[in-house]
Parts: C-alpha cells; sequence; structure tokens
C-alpha cells in the first residue's frame, strides 16, 4: 500500500537529478531518443500530414512574440517530451506505474480517511436520531393547509432511497458552498463569483445580493473591505476570481469579443436560437451542415453528424451502433454518458482496468475464444471505447496501443475526444494526433464543443456509412431538438480560428500558450511535493487530498485567496480519491499561474497536502 | 495406550505451552522490556524441561493412543479418517482453479484459430449495409430538409440535397407560440386582446400588424420581401466596423439595455441592425447575454458552469408554475431521461403509457425499473394494469408504500397529438397510490388558459395531482434546455442524481436569458397569446375538417382537436390500400415544400431503418404544427397547398410514377 507513493517519490527524485545533469551536460538520453524515433520517416502510419507537424514542438518566437517561459522552457520540454515518449507514442521503453499504483493511498491516509467518513456518518446519524425525535429541518412537514397524499408514507414509500439522501443531508449539504458557486461573468481565466451565504445551516444557499440589502454593516464591511470584492453586472456582492476550473481550454470564452462575436451575431439575424425541431425534421440548418463539414474536414474524416448535447451524444449513439449480441469493452474509468448509452443499447459489457493495454487485449481474447455467455455464439461484433484525456484522471488513453490491439484482433474503436479535441496535439486535434495514431484508424470518434470550442452540443466523425447509419438511428438525431444554429457558428468560427483560416495566428498561440501553461503549472505542482495525476501536456491536473475534510478546507482556502478551484468528492470519484482538480487555459499568464501556485504553495503547507513527498503529507 | 492415559499427556501439553506463554507475555510485553531479565530466564529454564519431555514425547504417545483405537474401534477409525481426508482435500483443492481445470483448456494454437475465424468470418460490419452506398432505404423516402434562413413565419428551405431554395411558410417547427419568429403583439389584435407589448419596439409592430389584418396571402408575400431587402441593406452596414453606435435606439423597459452600455461594451450592431433584432425579445435578450458572457458556459453546474440567468430562469419557473423549485437541465430530452432515472431505480414499479416520445423510453430503460405498459392513452387498460398490480399485492400481503410506484404520460404526445386523460388519470393515481411523472414538454405554453399545460387544462394541481413535471423549453419557448419541477425534495434531489445535471455542461447562458425572455412574453400577455393560438387552432380544424370531407375522407385528422400538433393520416379505404403510407405521404410532403408551405413527414421512418426507438411506432402521418403567429391567410395557404399537393401525388400515384 505503501509502495505508490514512495515510487513516485523515487520518480520525482530521479527528474530532479536530471535537471542537474542538464545543466551540466545538455540534453539527457531520453530526449535525443524520442526526437529520433518520432521522426516522420520512422513512424508507419505517418502518411497523415499532421503527425508530421505534431512531431516538432519548437516555440516559434518568430510568429508568436516573446517567450514567457524563456527560463524554465528547456526543462518543461525535457519533462513533457519524456512523459509523451513514454507514454503516448512508446518510442522509449520505462516502467511505467499503472494506474492503481499512481493512486494507491498510503496506509495511513487511508485509515484517517475511513475515520474521518466513520466519524461524519455517526455525526449524522446521531442528528437523525434527534431530528425524529425533536424535528428537523430535513423532516418533512405535512402542509395541514395543502395536504399532498404522496407525503403519506402508509401509501407511498419515499421518493428518494434513504442512504442516497442522508449522504445528500449529513454529508454533502454540510459543505454544499464548495460547489455550484454561481458566477456573473463569462467562463473566463477571471471570473465574478457571486458570493453566497447559508441561513439554514447549508441545507441551501442564497445569494448575498447587492450590497446595500445587507443590513448588518459589520457583515457589509466584510465583503467591501476585502481584497477580492467587486461588484457584478446586477450590483450583486461577488468575488474576483482566477478560474482554475472551466474547461475553456483555448480561451474563447475570454477573447470571444474578437474572435467570434461579429459571426455569432450575425447568425442570429439569420435564424432563431433555436430550431425547434429534431435533425431529421425541419430542424437542420445550413450552418449545420457546414458545421458538420468543418468537423469531418478536421479530423479527416469522411462524414460527420453534430448533436445538441455531448451527454447525449454518447448516450444516444451508442445504443444506435451496439445491441443485442454485441460486446462493448469500455475502460473503467468511463464517463457517465457512455456508461449510459452502454446501458441502454442492451449490449454485454465488459470492463477493463483503467488504460492497461494487457488486460485490454486479455479481455478481447477472452471475449472472442469464449464467444457469448451460456449460448458460446461468437460475438457479432466488439467495440472498444475509451476517451481520449480522461476528465477525473487528466491522463490520456494509450491510443496507440489500443489501436494496435483493435487492429489485431478486429474490434471497433470508439474514441471520446471531448476533454481532448482542441486541447491536445499540435494543432489541436486531440489524443489520436497527439498520440501519432491516424484517424482512419479510429472508427468513431465522438468529441463536445462545450470544452475547447465554448459552445455546446457534441460530434461524431466517422465512414460515410456509419453517419447515414446513424443520422437516421440515433434518437439524438432523430427525435431530439438539434443544436441551436447561433451555437453552430459559434463553433465554426472557432474552428477557423483553431486553423489559422481567419489569417491571424491566434490559433496557434491558443495551442502554444495552452501547452506550455499546463506543463509549467504540472512542473511546479510536481515540485512543489502535490500528488498529481496526469501527464504533461494535458490541460487537466487533479491533485489527490483523500480526507473529505481536506476537501471542504481546499476549496474554501482557495476561495478565500482569490482562487476557483474545483474539487470533487464521491459520487464522482472513489470514496477515497476525493481530489482537487486544476484546468488550465490558454487565457491564462504566467503572472496568473505564478500567483495561484504561491497561494497553493501556502495552502499546501496549512493543510499538509504533499503526499508524494511522504506519507505523512508535510 | 488407552484414551484415558493419553489425554492427560496432551494436557500438560497444554498447560506447560500456555504457563510458558503467559510468563512471557507477563515479563517481555507488557512490562515492555526490551532485553529478558534474569528472572525471565530462569523461568523458562524451570518450564523448559517439562515442555519438552512433553513434546518429545508426543509422537510415541500419540502413535500408541492410535493402534489401540484401532484395536477397539476400527470403523470409528475409518470413518474418521476418511473425514479427515475429504476435509484436507477440500482445503487443498480450494486454492486450485475450478474454471481452469475443469473446461478443457485450448491450446495457444486453437484460440488463434478461433480469432483469425472470428476475424474474418464471424465479424458484424458496424453498421448494416442496407440499400445502395449504405444508406438506409428510409433516407430515400423521407426528405431531408436544409434551413437557409428563418424570418418570421416564413423560412428559406432546400430540400434532398438540392440547391434550390423554396420560400416556405413554417409549419414544420415546434413554435407554438410564435416566439421564434419575428413576432410582436400588435397593438390592436384580430382577437381584440389590448394587453400592451413588452420589451419590443414600435418599428414591427406596424409592419406585423398589417400582416395580422392582412387576409390575402398576396399582401404577405410583399411584406416578407420588403422585410428581405431591408436585412440585405442591413448587412452591409453590419460589415462596417466604424459605424457609430446610436444611443437613441428604443430602450428596454427595465432599462437593462442602458446599463450595459454605459458599461461601454464594444458593440458593433448598427442601429438599423438593432431594430431588427429588437423586434423580437428573445433575439434582443439573446444579444445581450451574448454580448456579457459569450457563448458557452464551459462547464458543468457543479464546477462554475452556474451563471446568473441559469439561476434567474429557475426563480422565474418556480414563480410562473407555483412549485417549490425548479431545476435546469441543458436539453430537453435528457431532461426527461435523467429525471425518470433519478427517481426510479430498481425494484421500483412503472406503469408508462405505450405512445410516450422516445427519452421517456430512455429513462425508463436506464432505471431498470419493472415496467408495465398500458395502451396508449387507454384509460380502461391503465386501470386493468393499476388493478393487476392491486391484485397481486393482495396476494403476496404487500402493501403499497413497498415500492415507489409511478404513473408516466406526455401532458400533449409529440407522436400522436393526443391528450392525456389527466381527469381520469389522477383520480386513479390517488386511488392505487402511485406518483406521476408528467412530461410537459409539448404541453407547456399550448394548453391551458395561461398555457402552463395539461395540468393547467384539466384544473389539476402541481405537486398534489402530479409530482414530478418536466418541461423542455426548446418547444414553446423556443429556446434551448429543459427543466424539471416538484416540491423541494424532488429538485434537489436530482442536483446530486440527475445524471444530465451533474455530469454535463450547462446550457449557454444566452439560452437561459432567451428563455427567460419568452417567458416573461407567456407571463406578460397569457390570454391574449394562448387566445391566438386556440384561434388558430379551431380555424386549422375547422379547415381541415370541410377539406377531408371534400376529398373524400381520403385524408383522415388523427389528433385530438385540442392539440397544435395536428396529425392527417391516410385513410383506409380501396384506394389507399396498397400505397405506401410513407412514401406516399413523404412525396406529399415534398410537393407541399414545393409549392411554398413546410411540413413533416412523421411515423415508422425509424422502425423501417430497422430500429425501434418507440414502444409503439405512430402510423405514418404528416404533421403540420400550428402557431400563434400564424395568420388566418397562412392557414387557408398551407390547406390549398396540401389540397393540390395530394390530387398532384394521388394522381401521380394512379400514373404509377411512384
Amino acid at each position: 500500500m505503501m509502495l505508490g507513493p514512495k515510487a513516485l517519490l523515487r520518480q520525482r527524485m530521479m527528474d530532479g537529478n536530471k535537471l542537474a545533469r542538464l545543466s551540466s551536460d545538455g540534453v539527457p538520453a531520453c530526449v535525443e531518443a524520442s526526437s529520433q524515433s518520432t521522426d516522420p520517416a520512422s513512424d508507419q502510419d505517418s502518411d497523415d500530414e499532421f503527425i508530421h507537424e505534431s512531431s516538432s514542438y519548437a516555440y516559434d518566437e518568430k510568429c508568436l512574440g516573446k517567450d514567457p517561459y524563456a527560463d524554465v522552457r528547456e526543462r518543461m520540454e525535457r519533462l513533457a517530451a519524456n512523459d509523451r515518449a513514454l507514454h503516448a507514442t512508446h518510442t522509449i521503453k520505462g516502467s511505467t506505474k499503472s494506474h492503481e499504483e499512481e493512486l494507491s493511498i498510503p496506509a495511513l491516509t487511508a485509515m484517517s480517511t475511513y475515520l474521518a467518513y466513520t466519524v461524519l456518518i455517526m455525526c449524522g446519524r446521531i442528528r437523525d436520531l434527534l431530528a425524529s425525535i425533536f424535528g428537523g429541518r430535513y423532516i418533512r412537514q405535512p402542509s395541514k393547509t395543502n395536504p399532498v397524499p404522496s407525503d403519506n408514507r402508509t401509501f407511498f414509500a419515499p421518493i428518494v432511497k434513504s442512504w442516497e439522501h442522508f449522504y445528500t443531508r449529513r454529508l454533502y449539504h454540510r459543505i454544499q458552498d464548495c460547489w455550484n458557486r454561481p458566477i456573473a461573468s463569462n467562463p473566463g481565466a477571471h471570473i465574478e463569483v457571486l458570493e453566497r451565504v447559508s441561513t439554514d445551516s447549508q441545507k441551501s444557499m442564497k445569494l448575498v445580493g447587492p450590497i446595500d440589502s445587507i443590513p448588518d454593516e459589520r457583515t457589509r464591511n466584510e465583503y467591501t473591505e476585502g481584497e477580492f470584492y467587486t461588484e457584478a453586472h446586477n450590483g450583486a456582492v461577488a468575488r474576483k476570481c482566477l478560474n482554475l476550473g472551466s474547461y475553456n481550454y483555448l480561451g474563447f470564452a475570454d477573447d470571444w469579443k474578437n474572435t467570434c462575436q461579429d459571426e455569432v451575431m450575425g447568425s442570429l439575424e439569420k435564424f432563431p436560437v433555436s430550431a425547434q425541431a429534431s435533425r431529421n425534421e425541419m430542424g437542420t440548418t445550413a450552418l449545420h451542415r457546414e458545421l458538420e463539414t468543418t468537423v469531418a474536414n478536421f479530423l479527416r474524416k469522411d462524414d460527420a453528424l453534430v448533436l445538441t448535447m455531448g451527454f447525449n451524444t454518447n448516450a444516444t449513439t451508442i445504443p444506435a451502433l451496439m445491441g443485442r449480441g454485441d460486446l462493448i469493452i469500455s475502460d473503467e474509468l468511463n464517463h457517465t454518458s457512455i456508461v449510459n448509452g452502454a446501458r441502454a443499447s442492451g449490449a454485454a459489457i465488459r470492463i477493463f482496468r483503467h488504460n492497461d493495454i494487457a488486460h485490454l487485449e486479455e479481455t478481447i481474447r477472452e471475449a472472442i475464444v469464449l464467444g457469448r455467455p451460456r449460448t458460446r455464439r461468437p460475438w457479432n461484433k466488439i467495440m472498444v471505447i475509451v476517451e481520449g484525456v480522461y476528465s477525473m484522471e487528466g491522463e490520456y488513453c494509450d491510443l496507440k496501443n489500443v489501436v494496435k490491439v483493435c487492429k489485431k484482433y478486429g474490434a471497433y474503436v470508439y474514441l471520446d475526444e471531448a476533454h481532448s479535441i482542441g486541447a491536445m496535439g499540435r494543432t489541436g486535434r486531440g489524443c489520436a494526433e497527439y498520440t501519432g495514431v491516424n484517424t482512419a484508424d479510429v472508427d468513431i470518434m465522438m468529441g463536445t464543443f462545450t470544452k475547447s470550442f465554448g459552445g455546446m452540443g457534441g460530434y461524431i466523425a466517422a465512414s460515410k456509412e456509419v453517419i447515414a447509419h446513424l443520422r437516421w438511428k440515433c434518437a439524438g438525431s432523430s427525435c431530439h431538438n438539434s443544436l441551436s444554429p447561433i451555437v453552430c457558428q459559434q463553433v465554426i468560427t472557432a474552428f477557423r480560428v483553431m486553423q489559422g483560416q481567419d489569417g491571424t495566428n491566434l490559433g496557434k498561440k491558443k495551442f502554444q500558450d495552452l501547452r506550455d501553461n499546463s506543463n509549467y503549472f504540472r512542473m511546479r505542482l510536481n515540485e512543489m511535493g502535490l500528488l498529481t495525476l496526469g501527464r504533461y501536456d494535458s490541460p487537466i491536473m487533479p491533485v489527490m487530498l483523500y480526507i473529505p475534510t481536506k476537501i471542504a478546507a481546499f476549496s474554501r482556502e482557495c476561495y478565500k485567496r482569490g482562487l476557483a478551484t474545483v474539487v470533487v468528492g464521491f459520487p464522482a470519484v472513489p470514496l477515497l480519491m476525493a481530489r482537487a482538480r486544476f484546468c488550465i487555459s490558454a487565457a491564462h499568464t504566467r503572472e496568473d499561474l505564478d500567483m495561484a501556485l504561491n497561494e497553493l504553495e501556502e495552502i499546501a503547507d496549512i493543510l499538509q497536502l504533499r503526499y508524494a513527498r511522504s506519507p505523512f503529507s508535510s | 495406550m488407552s484414551a484415558e492415559t493419553f489425554l492427560p499427556h496432551v494436557h500438560s501439553l497444554g498447560f506447560t505451552a500456555g504457563q510458558a506463554a503467559r510468563h512471557f507475555l507477563k515479563t517481555w510485553v507488557i512490562k515492555g522490556q526490551q532485553q529478558p531479565d534474569d528472572t525471565m530466564w530462569s523461568s523458562i529454564q524451570e518450564t523448559a524441561p517439562s515442555l519438552w519431555s512433553a513434546m518429545v514425547n508426543f509422537p510415541l504417545l500419540y502413535s500408541t493412543w492410535w493402534w489401540d483405537l484401532l484395536k477397539h474401534d476400527p470403523v470409528h477409525v475409518l470413518v474418521e479418517t476418511t473425514l479427515l481426508i475429504s476435509v484436507i482435500y477440500m482445503f487443498m483443492s480450494r486454492s486450485k482453479d475450478w474454471k481452469q481445470t475443469k473446461k478443457d483448456q485450448l491450446t495457444k494454437r486453437e484460440e488463434e484459430d478461433l480469432i483469425k475465424e472470428w476475424r474474418e468470418n464471424g465479424r458484424a460490419p458496424l453498421v448494416p449495409t442496407a440499400g445502395a452506398g449504405g444508406v438506409p432505404a428510409t433516407a430515400k423516402d423521407v426528405p431531408s430538409f436544409v434551413v437557409h434562413k428563418v424570418e418570421g413565419t416564413t423560412m428559406q428551405v432546400s430540400m434532398d440535397n438540392d440547391p434550390t431554395i423554396h420560400n416556405v411558410i413554417n409549419f414544420g417547427t415546434f413554435d407554438f407560440l410564435g416566439m421564434s419568429a419575428e413576432f410582436t403583439a400588435p397593438e390592436s389584435s384580430i382577437m381584440g386582446s389590448t394587453t400592451a407589448s413588452t420589451g419590443s419596439s414600435t418599428a414591427m409592430t406596424t409592419s406585423s400588424e398589417e400582416g395580422y389584418n392582412n387576409d390575402n396571402y398576396e399582401g404577405v408575400e410583399e411584406k416578407k420581401d420588403e422585410e428581405a431587402a431591408e436585412l440585405n441593406n442591413n448587412e452591409q452596414q453590419y460589415g462596417n466596423p466604424n459605424e457609430p453606435v446610436d444611443n437613441s435606439k428604443p430602450s428596454n423597459k427595465n432599462g437593462k439595455r442602458k446599463k450595459m452600455k454605459k458599461k461601454n461594451v464594444a458593440s458593433k450592431v448598427t442601429v438599423v441592425e438593432e431594430k431588427l433584432i429588437s423586434s423580437n425579445p428573445m433575439k434582443q435578450a439573446s444579444v445581450e447575454a451574448l454580448e456579457r458572457y459569450g457563448v458557452g458556459a464551459c462547464g458543468p453546474r457543479g464546477f462554475y458552469g452556474t451563471i446568473d440567468p441559469h439561476l434567474k430562469l429557475e426563480e422565474e419557473i418556480t414563480e410562473f408554475m407555483g412549485s417549490e423549485g425548479a431545476i435546469l437541465y441543458s436539453d430537453g430530452a435528457s431532461t426527461v431521461s435523467s429525471t425518470v432515472a433519478a427517481f426510479c431505480k430498481r425494484g421500483d414499479l412503472l406503469v408508462v403509457d405505450e405512445g410516450v416520445r422516445e427519452p421517456l423510453i430512455a429513462g425508463v430503460k436506464l432505471s431498470r425499473a419493472y415496467v408495465k405498459w398500458f395502451k396508449h392513452n387507454d384509460m380502461d387498460d391503465l386501470r386493468r394494469v393499476l388493478e393487476g398490480v392491486a391484485e397481486n399485492d393482495k396476494q403476496l400481503g404487500r402493501a403499497p408504500n413497498a415500492q415507489r410506484r409511478f404513473i408516466i404520460c406526455e401532458g400533449l404526445y409529440k407522436n400522436t397529438g393526443q391528450i392525456a386523460a389527466l381527469d381520469k388519470i389522477v383520480p386513479m393515481k390517488h386511488e392505487f397510490h402511485y406518483r406521476l411523472i408528467l412530461d410537459e414538454s409539448f404541453s407547456f405554453g399550448t394548453l391551458g388558459a395561461t398555457g402552463k399545460g395539461a395540468l393547467e387544462l384539466f384544473n389539476k394541481k402541481l405537486m398534489h395531482d402530479a409530482e414530478v413535471v418536466t418541461i423542455a423549453l426548446e418547444n414553446s419557448l423556443g429556446s434551448i434546455g429543459g427543466v424539471t419541477i416538484g416540491n423541494e425534495e424532488i429538485v434537489d434531489h436530482q442536483r446530486l442524481s440527475g445524471s444530465g445535471y451533474c455530469f454535463s455542461a450547462s446550457s449557454p447562458p444566452f439560452t437561459a436569458s432567451a428563455a427567460i425572455a419568452a417567458l416573461n412574453e407567456l407571463k406578460n400577455r397569457p390570454h391574449e397569446l394562448m387566445t391566438k393560438l386556440n384561434d388558430n387552432k379551431q380555424y386549422m380544424y375547422d379547415k381541415l375538417q370541410t377539406f377531408c370531407e371534400l376529398q373524400e375522407d381520403l385524408l383522415l385528422i388523427a389528433s385530438d382537436i385540442r392539440s397544435p400538433i395536428v396529425f392527417l393520416v391516410l385513410a383506409e379505404c380501396a384506394e389507399t390500400e396498397d400505397i405506401d403510407e410513407t412514401v406516399f405521404l413523404s412525396e406529399v410532403v415534398r410537393e407541399c415544400l414545393r409549392r411554398g408551405v413546410g411540413m413533416v413527414s412523421a411515423g415508422q421512418h425509424n422502425t423501417r431503418a430497422g430500429v425501434q426507438l418507440l414502444r409503439a411506432e405512430p402510423q405514418p402521418s404528416i404533421r403540420l404544427n400550428v402557431s400563434a403567429a400564424h395568420t388566418k391567410a397562412d392557414i387557408d395557404v398551407a390547406i390549398n397547398v396540401l389540397s393540390e399537393s395530394l390530387n398532384v401525388v394521388m394522381h401521380r400515384y394512379v400514373e404509377g410514377e411512384i
């Protein structure tokens, strides 16, 4: 149990040694190895243009201006190249730890985490007991004037299950101020978070509202004298925060006025806000068609289909492709939308350990050899579903090996690029570009427009036949309302900027900034001794907190210091694996990140978060 | 040696060992001494000899005892030995993998052969290759439309990859209240309602007033042309970024617009274009929100994706519907499926109407609850199902509160145009103690005196008669998203359990602002809008009735006359016996589009494509949606065109061209 962090520590120390070596003898061996073998000539699949492109990651000072990270550039690039060669392109061999090893929780921490939950649950039970005697906020009082029949417990079972409800009441509500924080600005690098208070011991949160509406002068002063105080557009009390939580990877929320405003406003003249019909009825506009062509060209696929919501894209496409007699092999950490889609499809589902290619191969082999359970007839088809970047782990998929294994056994590959499209790869083409996989080898590429593009909705890019099939059979296309034409325009414009078709190198700068910002932030977090998951070049970096009380403490400490961060607990992650998560954007500047890192340094001391350094986390 | 002589030895052995251990514990562990001291050693020396002798003598003692026992009672020994051996065997065998040893292990080569065989012959293609080029047969049968521009109730639509653009009157989308149309309240509408319009400029009012009072279709066309010319003009101006922003444009009632300008938002929107957009309160609200927030929310509600318009919309809906709370989802379809799946779990009982739309079916599937279906809108069948469950309860001695039970139906059925008979469902629900999940997605804004939906139509109370109500904002309100309303418990529970809420990014803030604007329209002049819609409905059904009679009942009205979704199906008679209904009706729809009216061919397309998305696929039909923005002239034109097209297509059918 103790091995995980120790091994990590060793790894980090090795990194440190390499740093020392670098300053004396120049480029370390691993970088040479990677630069040699990512040479396009030696790559089998490199007939695709963008794979050539992706092999070089040098900073182009002529085109992008002065490098803000000049002093740490070499170190960053070396660490990133090492990670990429080790985990994505597999051009150097090294001991790679499995996900489980990396996550393994120190025994002491595990014990204290369990203890914390035990105390919380015991206190909750006592509160419930007292509430049942004396009454409380959560005991629903049937109204005498307007009795509702479903409150009658002799005839109606309670609407919510008791454990779920208990968790919500006694655990989640106590720290619910850490989530659902409303903002009153665009979700860019700096946001205005509306201040909230609770008048009923955290059962519900209310907005503070305008400063004049607070009767108490002392409370008023507390807000106005605070360092980050600001007034939102509607006059409500707000706090200016650095946004480390939104999926605004390419920063389209920040420079929207310069990049997308004109065209989006123009589309509003031609089209209403919503098409008010499904794609197959009257909900397809010229913009949908244009967007589909753009997506297909961008990903070098034949055709694409755009739907109104990323979640529903997965939840409705998978049932349209798979059915009874088919087998879905899914990564254990896949998103809920994939799980929902797979369940709704009626196909058999097998799970393989996260990013564990050996286990994937074993699962496929066994499935083919043994056939369907009981009837022992062969499977109709097998589909492997993986994500490009896992949103709670910050890890990218080992796509190269997944594709290799699937090709070997004839399984289809479904790649969900919700977090990686636009955020990974030299030209933002996602995980496939980053790992050097030809998109022709990935049968179905799914992604969303919510994240990098600052829009909404999702796409499926695949061959002509598959898309023609999906247009009719996918419920998202034939039954649900179509994507808003206005959002279509936003995404089309974002694509144009990304590809440099707007005549600027803004897109190029965005990719460079995003990658540099994330690598810099990750490097500093690692140096700080925080147990950071994921790999270099990924813009998502979760930091392990483990203990439930640290969830709230971390979030509140950050908020106090003007950092808007995301903390994640059960049910989004396993009970023991609570974590904080940073999402870096191209819109962050180095000053922003340095400020955040300095604050985090202090918070790490206060909360003892340096799990990578020692199991005692000090 | 007999057992009597052996046992004391065993006892002494145990006793001695116990003594030693006790002493050891006492001195070494409890006192915490690092080194065994002298007393310890001495005590060990004391006890050691007896322990030693006992251990040395033990095998001898045991074997003698054994032989003795064998002589006395061989059967006993036999039985005991067998048992002993089997126990040992069981212990040993547990460590083996039974699965592996039991079945015939395949060799590596056999495995490879199997895999090769499957890869080459057994594997099905990813999608079935139906028809030429893999395109499903239905794609050719059913027209596919591409909308190029929407202007008021007219649209520019092209069809089937044909670039020709047709100007059509829109009867295809679910814009029941005309929110998306450039629709403003005329000062004196044809209904004689005098409610003042809100948030709309006077510039458009006159022209649309003309449109409303104009019974001549030609005149409407002219007006649209004028508008188009104006719009082109605007587009030219729009391109000029140096155009100064005029502050003298009509200000909004609440003065929000003014304030925004004060904040000096860089806007390139010119005066004239402003006029066009501001004629529609939804677009006006969208522009404001876009300028402030951009497009995307860039995150789920929990992680900084909650932006103040979202909260405002939830408040407004709560207030409008009179519920205890509302929860906003980013898509109408996932609202329904997530809500059903959040409350219905394994072991619960769902009684579901067979005619419900796809998202409800998806929700029911995801819930993994027991499902009982009743015939579409058939109240006798519902009673039969409920009585069957009650009967079963009685036999099992099960109380109704042993499982959660729900009746699931839609207020206005999207696929059939029927209205749920809530006057019968609600008493039955109370009688048998079920909760009601009611999807008001299509009934909200179309039924009831103030547009609050089917509950209002039947004079039923929210939360009392229907516990969970879902509303899509995509139809009457013309925006994106959906809300679920109910009591506090129901709303709060979904904030952690609604998968479409927790795990999906929230809707773009401008859609929430647009929905608020649309809701305000409905709130401020509900009677006017509803009267207009009802009047149009009435007019449409009256006209259709005469039309159907004229056509010798070739087409029949299949929807409820209170429904603004109108379904027309082919009658079953000698003439239509051999007709492929889907193809025939689709051809009629195509012909209508060419003649300037957009409607939709609905029905069995998905079943024909080989997938069953719905429980009971509806009959092939033509669907027209009546909107409050339509004029009577529009409806006249639609019916004339329909009649012409039907004749043309029938003619072609008789000629054998289809």
